[in-house]
């Protein structure tokens, strides 16, 4: 089976650029509708408060699971077995944890971004101008990465070249975000999260049709062909260290990454904030389960060796799955899913960064809070635009580059510069403007430098300069990062306190546990 | 800007001024909010939810170092051609949703009731100064 196998993967399959065609048309039909009802900021940035809870679920799973957990968690399954399952399990713990401490404090007390709430009762200025560093940070790397991942899916997906796949995904999410704001973004998510959901579903039954729809036949034909180990937890989890501290900034990163953070203020209150987590959870925590058959599929109907001669690192798994079990037009139909994937959680990133830009930083710090809305929503577009072409810029610009480790750095920055400072702001009321930009900073500067002196860059991606071994043993370094940003928001707070805030927490608690005055 | 208790119940459509700076009308204390009830809320609501954030710690962390230290364990054979590994990880994937599901359950049980009943114990001594100040 493996020797004369052939594929119409990475030929420009005319089935699949027209199910994505016609993906995009229909996308773009949707933001035709939606920027009708995008003009005010509130629309802009939260789609009027008008999506409902389950809705919310479905967009903030569809904003979160990216085309490098489709592709590259089933292609990690394939190719590895179990360990795989590791992967997804630390990808989704974060999502109760996001809803136990953060979730409906955020939308009682913000109002666009979680910047609103660490500076609902401290000093605007340098609370935006740290907060949002901390959040354009995380996107940043978010997007470069999902960007440079997109670039080559497409090519090795459709053959199309590396540098026109980017640009057509910068062209199609600026076309969303600009015209269609929340509201379309929300209605791409959706859309998407019902396709990439639907089309796993369809692939894990044809699957499991080949096994008489018994998933230990599955398992046992996956051991008898490359040994039992498949089934077991191999290397992945070495380091007992490493793995703490990877999960602590997967565990925390999730409840500081900004563009899961905004959605929560595109439901009515706090009540649909809590439900869409519940529903998020639930359709995240199903699309795992999925990957993971797909994944034995794969290495059992597909073959190992196959799938490393199309890509190394496992990625076209699935779409080879899906082209043995449904010919080339389930094919299609999934390479076009994986690329609406990709489109819809650039527009989130997009969104997210342009919503800091223009509301943390032009509204609040440039113009003192004293612009208006539409120059405010004139300067997100703008912002939109200028994001859209850098994420292009750098997409191109990271072309072959090892960009493995900025999704990683995205969720340690998350964890460690906005998560410490959102939950002190919430639960601690000597909390004071120094504490949180001492917090904030402290995050960030560590979780960044450390990452550059740590195994991942030092000596992954700059190959160990002057020959030297990595000064930080860690791979990820929220495991200091994280309570040293907790230990400056402390020691900051104490240092200079700040009686103002102090006073205001009474009404911030009234605001934030009853709903109270929320937006 | 509207008064506090207007807004109450009814969150989110109408578009505000930034929350800062407080006017007075926010700064005002809430004579009628009844504190013992208020406080026994928020000790309720941070009790249930780190109690079950402890949990989510626990499962986790216990699953990543019996990786890192007992590998061994999870490669018995579980019957039906799986290894324990497999359980145990769809186990953690479904607790992790359940476990969403189980503070739903309660927020929608008591938590909602007692924000109604707190509410309402503020409106009707506020009723009056919030058609003034409307």
């Amino acid at each position: 089976m493996a020797s004369e196998f052939s594929s119409t993967i990475g030929q420009p399959n005319a089935l699949s650029i027209g199910f994505f065609f016609l993906f995009v048309a229909f996308t773009l039909g949707v933001t035709w509708w939606a920027a009708r009802r995008s003009r005010s900021a509130a629309e802009f940035y939260a789609a009027g408060r008008s999506v409902t809870g389950f809705q919310n679920g479905l967009a903030l799973a569809g904003d979160y699971m990216s085309a490098a957990s489709f592709l590259g968690i089933a292609g990690l399954v394939a190719l590895k077995g179990y360990d795989g399952l590791i992967y997804s399990i630390g990808f989704l713990v974060g999502w109760p944890v996001m809803m136990f401490l953060i979730a409906e404090p955020l939308r009682n007390l913000g109002k666009y971004t979680f910047a609103d709430v660490v500076a609902y009762r401290l000093r605007q200025k340098p609370i935006r101008v740290a907060a949002s560093c901390g959040s354009l940070m995380t996107v940043a790397f978010y997007l470069i990465a999902q960007m440079v991942g997109s670039g080559s899916l497409v090519h090795l997906m459709f053959g199309l070249p590396y540098e026109a796949a980017v640009l057509v995904v910068g062209v199609v999410m600026i076309a969303y975000v600009l015209f269609g704001g929340m509201l379309a973004t929300t209605w791409v998510q959706i859309i998407k999260a019902v396709l990439l959901l639907g089309g796993a579903s369809v692939m894990v039954f044809f699957v499991l049709r080949h096994f008489g729809f018994s998933p230990a036949e599955l398992f046992r034909a996956s051991a008898a062909r490359y040994g039992d180990k498949v089934l077991a937890p191999g290397g992945l989890v070495s380091n007992p260290w490493d793995a703490l501290s990877l999960g602590m900034a997967l565990m925390f990163g999730t409840a500081g990454l900004p563009h899961i953070l905004m959605r929560f203020y595109t439901v009515p209150d706090a009540k649909a904030a809590r439900k869409s987590v519940f529903y998020a959870t639930g359709f995240i925590s199903y699309f795992y389960v999925l990957t993971f058959i797909i994944g034995f599929g794969a290495m059992t109907l597909v073959g190992q060796d196959v799938i490393s001669r199309f890509d190394k690192g496992g990625n076209m798994a699935a779409p080879l799955l899906a082209e043995v079990t449904g010919g080339t037009m389930f094919l299609g139909f999934i390479a076009a899913v994986a690329f609406a994937t990709i489109l819809a959680v650039v527009a989130g990133l997009t969104l997210a960064g342009a919503t800091t830009y223009a509301h943390d930083l032009y509204a609040n710090v440039f113009r003192r809070g004293r612009s208006n809305e539409d120059d405010e929503v004139r300067m997100a577009k703008r912002a939109t635009v200028a994001l859209g072409v850098l994420a292009v810029a750098l997409g191109i610009a990271f072309k072959g580059q090892n960009v493995a480790f900025m999704v990683g750095l995205a969720f340690a920055i998350a964890a460690s510069a906005n998560f410490p400072a959102l939950l002190m702001s919430i639960l601690w009321k000597r909390f004071s403007t120094f504490g949180a930009v001492c917090s904030i900073g402290t995050g960030a500067t560590l979780a960044v430098g450390l990452i550059v002196l740590s195994p991942t860059v030092w000596v992954d991606v700059l190959h160990s300069p002057w020959g030297m071994a990595a000064p930080f043993a860690l791979k990820n370094p929220a495991l200091i990062s994280l309570p040293a940003a907790f230990a400056a928001g402390w020691l900051g707070s104490v240092l200079r306190p700040e009686p103002d805030a102090e006073e205001r927490y009474a009404e911030q608690k009234i605001r934030n546990y009853l709903g109270v005055g929320a937006e | 800007m509207a008064t506090i208790t207007e807004t109450a119940g009814a969150p989110g459509m109408t578009m505000e001024a930034p929350p800062t700076p407080l006017t007075p009308v926010q700064h005002r204390e809430h004579p009628q909010l009844d504190e013992a009830q208020f406080a026994a809320l928020v000790r309720a609501r941070w009790t249930v939810s780190l109690i079950l954030t402890a949990v989510m710690l626990a499962i986790y962390f216990g699953f990543i170092m019996v990786l890192a230290f007992r590998r061994d364990l999870l490669q018995v054979a579980a019957g039906g051609g799986m290894t324990l590994g497999i359980p145990v990880g769809f186990g953690i994937i479904i607790t992790a949703s359940a476990l969403t599901g189980v503070y739903v359950w309660w927020a929608n049980r008591r938590y909602d009731g007692a924000v109604r009943r707190i509410i309402a114990t503020m409106h009707t001594g506020q009723t009056m100064k919030g058609a003034r100040h409307g």
